[in-house]
């Protein structure tokens, strides 16, 4: 067989097209710009001005002022809907609602003045947990906030727990600063 | 169907549908006039592995048959062939990789890779496309010679007797060759060569260790050559290869890789003067965009000149060797117009360029790149998009506008 | 130019989003925000279906002072993503998150009562 390619002539600098396509968007911009002044026409235009300047004589019809062309209503279809994006759901399971249960029972101790309804052991055990339990979801990116609302513990419930934590681990404030800024956590 | 944005969230979508995907492609197809255009796309994809059920069975070697089908079994851990590390989909933002399965297809109709096919190519105004597969594109990194062998077996007799014969001739196939093993890409050259389709055999570059130029593979161009097949090299990434394990992101190993791999072994088809052994084998290089060739080209002719004594086979420069290759176009770096305009020259694209849309991998083309382009003639406007495939692949025109362009620009030839 | 309606406001939550053809335009009208955003759905590269695809925060990398990498971030900058290959635009401009000048058409938004038209 011989090759399809025929012989080549040197590669020369190709000639710039006459008729370039242009891009399928340019072409509808063009397409959607306004009609231009409410329809009239350059003669239209002309023989009205002709028409001011020169007095209209009777019966004259280039001084009537061409009807305007009223834009014809576009057709409005919907093509598609598209809805919002929705946080993922974490399904409630049955640790969860016994952990909700017992918080709330704490919370009504709590608020009746018994302070000391856990022993400081019970106490312990269930900070260490939370603490493991928060620092891995923050770290694999599942961020939420730690309590509920703004007005769920004062601000001095956080800065006696914090500096507790802080305290257990002999971490220093400036400490926690440095590291904040280059984990980015 | 959801899909996964940031921090979590969803976002619900329809299942896929490639013809709605693509109906701006349809709009840019009439508004242009496609359909009197013979456009050839010659790089085009499907996913082999989904097959992998039909294809598997055509392996040879029962025991490694038993080992492929086995580890696709439901709890079977095993890995048939490899696969690289990457985010093709950009974390779903090119959707159409998460929701490829919600597409659905006609069980009654031609295999689901045709119906596929059909959908794109009508859609781009695409008369015939090139099927290559995905992930065996990666065939040259598994460490199993007899493995490569046997897969590449299998999707050759698969592609040539299950898929092809129902797309209607629209589809070809350039076939993949088990480049780590000589014989046995001699072998399939042998069986496979004559099948309705095929039009040639395809290498994959991303290989550890190959030499296009050793003698092992002499006879193997031979064979093509004698043929009238066409001889391709398609390029991919390797993030895992040494080269790229710097790269921290996807991006850098991707446009690096895929430009790589094609100038490494174009560079050694040149300089050890394959062109000079075999003039009338076509060679096409496939999917390493454009702007490697002007720096190629630059590099290695600055080179000949100073080391003559290391090519002696080469009579004239290597980038004249170059120009009688032949280059598929995606993805085209339309970024400098003017440099754009420079590599067309230097490569001469009028005869040496082919359009591919690589679709439907994430960065695929229109045949509006090609139209578009500014500083285009019209005769290399056609060429480019399919008048050079029409006698490269012996692909006849599909109407009688098509087959007057051909005319019109010197094409055209009766097959 | 005329208003033209395309739906209910109350039709909209935050998020949603539409894809109306007016006329030889196709549009994308978003609410984000409480806002609403339209622009046009070809986009700039080949002429994709820009408003179709995914919404999602834009990704910034973080410089500790000392110039080392704190690496990827989601910010609370909003984007949507042309599904064809990934072209990202500003929700509020349009405009392509790295090139501003690359900037689809923006379409004015105008609602009366629980009416939402769309200047086109
Ligand atoms: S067409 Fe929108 S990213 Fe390419």
């Amino acid at each position: 067989m011989s090759s399809p390619r025929t012989k080549k002539a040197a590669p020369k600098a190709a000639k710039p097209s006459t008729k370039a396509a242009k891009p399928a968007i340019k072409a509808s911009r063009a397409a959607s710009k306004p009609a231009s002044d409410e329809g009239m026409t350059g003669r239209d235009k002309a023989n009205f001005i002709k028409a001011m300047m020169e007095g209209i004589a009777p019966k004259d019809a280039s001084g009537k002022r061409p009807p305007i062309k009223v834009e014809a209503p576009k057709k409005v279809e919907i093509l598609r809907k598209i809805s919002a994006p929705t946080p993922v759901e974490r399904k409630s399971n049955p640790l969860s609602d016994e952990a909700l249960k017992f918080a709330a029972r704490l919370e009504e101790k709590f608020a009746n003045g018994d302070f000391e309804a856990l022993t400081p052991e019970a106490t312990q055990a269930l900070m260490t947990a939370i603490c493991k339990l928060y620092s891995a979801n923050a770290e694999a990116g599942n961020k939420f906030p730690v309590v509920k609302d703004r007005f769920s513990v004062t601000g001095t419930d956080a800065m006696i727990l914090c500096g507790a934590l802080l305290k257990a681990v002999d971490l220093q404030v400036f400490e926690l600063g440095m590291w904040q800024s280059w984990s980015g956590i | 169907m959801d899909l996964i944005a940031d921090r979590g969230r969803r976002v619900q979508v329809d299942e896929l549908n490639t013809s709605k995907l693509l109906a701006h492609a349809a709009k840019q197809t009439r508004d242009k006039g496609f359909d009197d255009v013979l456009i050839v796309d010659v790089d085009a994809h499907h996913y082999e592995n989904e097959s992998f059920g039909e294809i598997l069975p055509f392996m040879e070697n029962e025991v490694l048959k038993q080992l492929a089908i086995a580890s696709r079994a439901k709890g079977g851990r095993g890995n048939v062939a490899p696969s690289g590390f990457g985010y093709q989909d950009m974390g779903g933002r090119v959707t159409r990789y998460p929701l490829r399965s919600s597409e659905k297809t006609d069980a009654n109709g031609p295999h689901r890779d045709v119906q596929l096919g059909n959908r794109w190519m009508d859609a781009m105004g695409v008369d015939y496309s090139c099927l290559f597969p995905t992930g065996m594109l990666s065939i040259g990194l598994h460490p199993q010679k007899e493995m490569e062998v046997e897969l590449c077996w299998a999707y050759n007799r698969w592609v040539t007797e299950k898929a092809l014969p129902e797309s209607g001739g629209r589809l070809f196939t350039m076939l993949c060759l088990p480049f780590s093993d000589a014989d046995e890409c001699l072998r399939q050259v042998e069986t496979f060569g004559h099948r309705p389709g095929v039009r040639g055999f395809m290498v994959t570059t991303v290989r550890p260790k190959m030499g296009v130029q050793d003698n092992a593979y002499m006879k193997v161009y031979r064979a093509i050559e004698e043929r009238g097949l066409v001889l391709s090299f398609h390029s991919g990434p390797s993030w895992g290869d040494h080269t790229f394990q710097s790269c921290n992101r996807f991006l850098s190993a991707h446009a690096l890789g895929f430009s790589w791999y094609n100038i490494l072994h174009c560079t050694n088809w040149v300089v050890n003067g394959m062109g000079e052994r075999f003039p009338k084998l076509p060679v096409l290089w496939i999917e390493a965009g454009l702007s490697w060739i002007p720096f190629v080209m630059q590099r290695i002719d600055h080179e000949y000149m100073l080391r003559p004594s290391e090519c002696p086979l080469l009579k004239k420069k290597p980038s004249d060797y170059m120009r009688d290759m032949f280059y598929s176009v995606q993805p085209m770096e339309i970024q400098d117009m003017g440099a754009l305009e420079t590599t067309f020259r230097m490569m001469d694209a009028e005869n040496s360029l082919l359009y591919a849309s690589d679709y439907p991998h994430w960065d695929f083309d229109l045949p509006s790149t090609i139209w578009d382009l500014p500083f285009l003639t019209d005769k290399a406007r056609h060429n480019i998009l399919g008048g050079t495939a029409h006698r490269l692949f012996k692909l006849p025109p599909r109407n009688e506008a098509q087959k007057q362009n051909l005319i019109k620009y010197g094409n055209y030839q009766e097959f | 130019m005329a208003e033209q309606f395309i739906g209910k406001a109350s039709e909209f939550k935050d998020g949603d989003r539409q894809i109306v053809r007016i006329g030889e335009d196709e549009i994308g009208v978003f609410k984000h925000e409480g806002a609403f955003y339209a622009y046009s759905n070809f986009c700039l590269h080949q002429g994709g279906p820009a408003c179709e695809g995914l919404t999602i925060a834009n990704v910034e990398e973080r410089l500790r002072p000392d110039k080392t990498s704190m690496g990827l971030h989601f910010t609370d900058q909003m984007n949507f993503v042309c599904p064809w290959h990934g072209y990202e635009y500003d929700m509020k401009t349009g405009c392509h998150v790295k090139d501003k000048s690359v900037k689809l058409r923006k379409y004015d938004v105008v609602t009366k009562g629980n009416d939402v038209y769309v200047v086109a």
